[in-house]
């Protein structure tokens, strides 16, 4: 007796099922990855998610205030001389089988860009949640996913430190300097030690005890209460968890700041935070003016015409949900308008929402950005990058969008999937 | 606050209700492992919530749970597909016994799945689901001719394998004989 090909595939295959999805986790993980989205993409490079949050929604008021009469700082604008950050990203991403224990879907990190170099990072990742890669004037910093921290200048990555402490956002640089941080769990397994790393000198610059990072609190999820935040200048931001009775979590989280030079750590407001930010050349300010606007080092502009227009995460007038909405830019610390506008020969990808959205600094006149890439089903996946001139607006393509089918990653974006 | 409204959840879960098992046989027939294949219907279910807004109607979301669980899955074998899976027991050719036909759809399927993947996916998007070679060429986001040397290249290998007395019609042999 003979049996056709397609009988042959049927009666295996119709064997299967039925299927039944969860729903309520399918929802969540949905969910999950949106606001995944939202915050990778606000917090490109550096500031901490819940800081991001408070700043959107009490921040135009807050820093409405008369903390800045002081106006902008009157000196000239023109390209400047500064180090040049190396950009980073990598097209050699492949999606990988999930580790049973991990579910999901995995992704393998081959070749990286470090500047003009390839550096083989050779890095296989159990799900897409996260992975820390973060850049720094002198190159790379990332974890190898065993928790060890690694850092290439371009050449052979090298490890650089022993295990990190924590789940997220493990790894921080700033957006200027040499430095990246961490909470170093090996070295100081019951209390958990901050480490500020000189990634140009190779050497640790400063190491602060920070013993209440470590939470044996059973109400509490964390089991590392602590987490990078942002560097600005000699100024080292991060967050913890504690408790706080009368909350639905009986917790809170607290932002603190510690000073490298000083060696003191404080309780740092959001106000804290801004005027760091504001004093420091590579953010913007959005708003209506340099004076009444947010500091933010990460930016979503939407595209208009040739012209890269702003756009501010703000809870509309009598609206329900945030939005992102047109807005002005300003250059800190000198208060000029920024405006950036497309060369005339470039185009970008055809995208019911062209936008582009802040990779990196490359140095204090230069801002990388990144646009998402348009089917919506390569989520995570990042076309062309641009760099952006605050001095004379003009935006040129440095990095052409990769083939239909080659994943690209960059710091700072999601991870696709 | 979830960043969908309920009448687009609610949509989302009537393609869940009404297509699961349905892709979750076009994932299980392009892997070929069962919990492979609930991870990829997962994973793919939750990329079209994420894309939700941006697809125009139910058709055009359940056509995007199957692309992405056609590329995805060819994705996670590209690392693989300098060379085949192995099978993991190649069962002993068998002669075209009417007591064995299940066992022929065995040996058969476990063939299949000895493919490299994009022959694999080739073979049951065309002669499983039935679809055109342009709809497998648009489904696999490659050509019409791709799709064309993977087909061949897929039935010639099992052909050669299953060998001539395994009673399972080719295409080319379905052909001749109607």
């Amino acid at each position: 007796m003979s049996t056709t090909l397609r009988e042959a595939l049927a009666a295996r295959i119709d064997r299967v099922g039925p299927a039944h999805p969860n729903l309520d986790e399918l929802v969540g993980l949905g969910e999950r990855r949106l606001r995944r989205r939202r915050i990778a993409v606000v917090v490109a490079s550096g500031a901490a998610v819940i800081l991001v949050i408070a700043l959107a929604i009490g921040g135009a008021a807050m820093l409405g205030s008369a903390n800045h009469d002081n106006g902008p700082v009157d000196h000239p604008i023109h390209p400047t001389t500064t180090p040049v950050r190396p950009l980073v990203y990598s097209d050699d991403v492949d999606y990988i089988e999930p580790r049973s224990d991990a579910g999901g879907v995995g992704i393998h990190v081959g070749m990286v860009h470090v500047g003009d170099q390839l550096v083989n990072i050779d890095q296989a990742l159990p799900n897409t949640r996260r992975w820390n890669l973060e850049v720094t004037d002198a190159g790379v910093v990332y974890d190898k996913g065993d928790g060890n921290v690694w850092f290439s200048d371009g050449g052979t990555p090298q490890q650089i430190a022993g295990k990190h402490c924590g789940e997220q956002y493990d790894i921080r640089s700033g957006d200027s300097g040499p430095w990246a941080f961490w909470f170093d769990c090996e070295s100081a397994p019951t209390r958990g030690d901050l480490v500020v790393y000189d990634t140009g000198s190779g050497e640790e610059i400063a190491r602060q005890p920070i013993p209440w990072c470590h939470n044996s609190r059973s109400h509490l999820s964390y089991e590392f209460a602590c987490w990078p935040t942002d560097i600005i200048g000699d100024h080292v931001y991060y967050h913890q968890v504690e408790d706080h009775p009368g909350t639905p979590c009986g917790c809170r989280e607290r932002l603190y700041q510690f000073d490298v030079s000083a060696g003191t750590v404080v309780v740092a407001t959001d106000q804290m935070y801004t005027d760091d930010l504001r004093s420091h050349s590579r953010a913007l300010v959005l708003g209506d003016s340099w004076r009444t606007g947010t500091a933010m080092d990460g930016v979503r502009f939407d595209v208009v015409g040739s012209r890269l227009v702003p756009t501010h995460w703000v809870r509309p007038p009598g609206g329900q949900e945030f939005e992102d909405l047109p807005t002005e830019a300003f250059a800190t610390p000198t208060g000029q308008p920024v405006r950036f506008h497309l060369a005339s020969d470039y185009k970008p990808a055809e995208s019911d929402e062209p936008a582009f959205y802040s990779v990196a600094w490359i140095d204090d006149d230069t801002l990388a950005v990144g646009a998402p890439f348009a089917d919506p089903l390569k989520e995570g996946w990042t076309a062309d990058i641009l760099a952006c001139h605050i001095s004379n607006g003009r935006c040129e393509q440095i990095v052409k969008p990769p083939n239909h089918d080659t994943i690209r990653i960059v710091p700072g974006f999601p991870l696709p999937g | 606050m979830a960043r969908r409204s309920l009448d687009q959840i609610s949509a989302f879960a009537d393609l869940v209700e009404a297509r699961s098992t349905a892709m979750l046989r076009l994932a299980y027939a392009v892997v070929g492992d069962y919990q492979l294949a609930q991870d990829l219907l997962q994973e793919s279910l939750v990329k079209v919530y994420v894309a939700w807004p941006r697809l125009r109607d139910g058709a055009a979301a359940e056509a995007y749970v199957r692309r992405t669980i056609v590329t995805t899955a060819i994705s996670w074998r590209r690392r693989r597909s300098f060379h085949e899976s192995p099978v993991e027991a190649v069962p002993e050719e068998n002669g075209p016994d009417d007591s064995d036909r299940l066992a022929t759809h065995d040996v058969l399927w476990d063939h299949v799945r000895g493919l490299p993947p994009r022959q694999r996916t080739a073979l049951v998007l065309r002669y499983y689901e039935d679809l055109s070679e342009v709809e497998t060429a648009d489904l696999m986001d490659c050509s019409t001719g791709t799709v064309k040397s993977q087909l061949s290249a897929a039935v010639d290998k099992l052909r050669e394998r299953v060998g001539p007395h395994s009673g399972v019609l080719f295409p080319e042999d379905q052909a001749v004989t109607r």
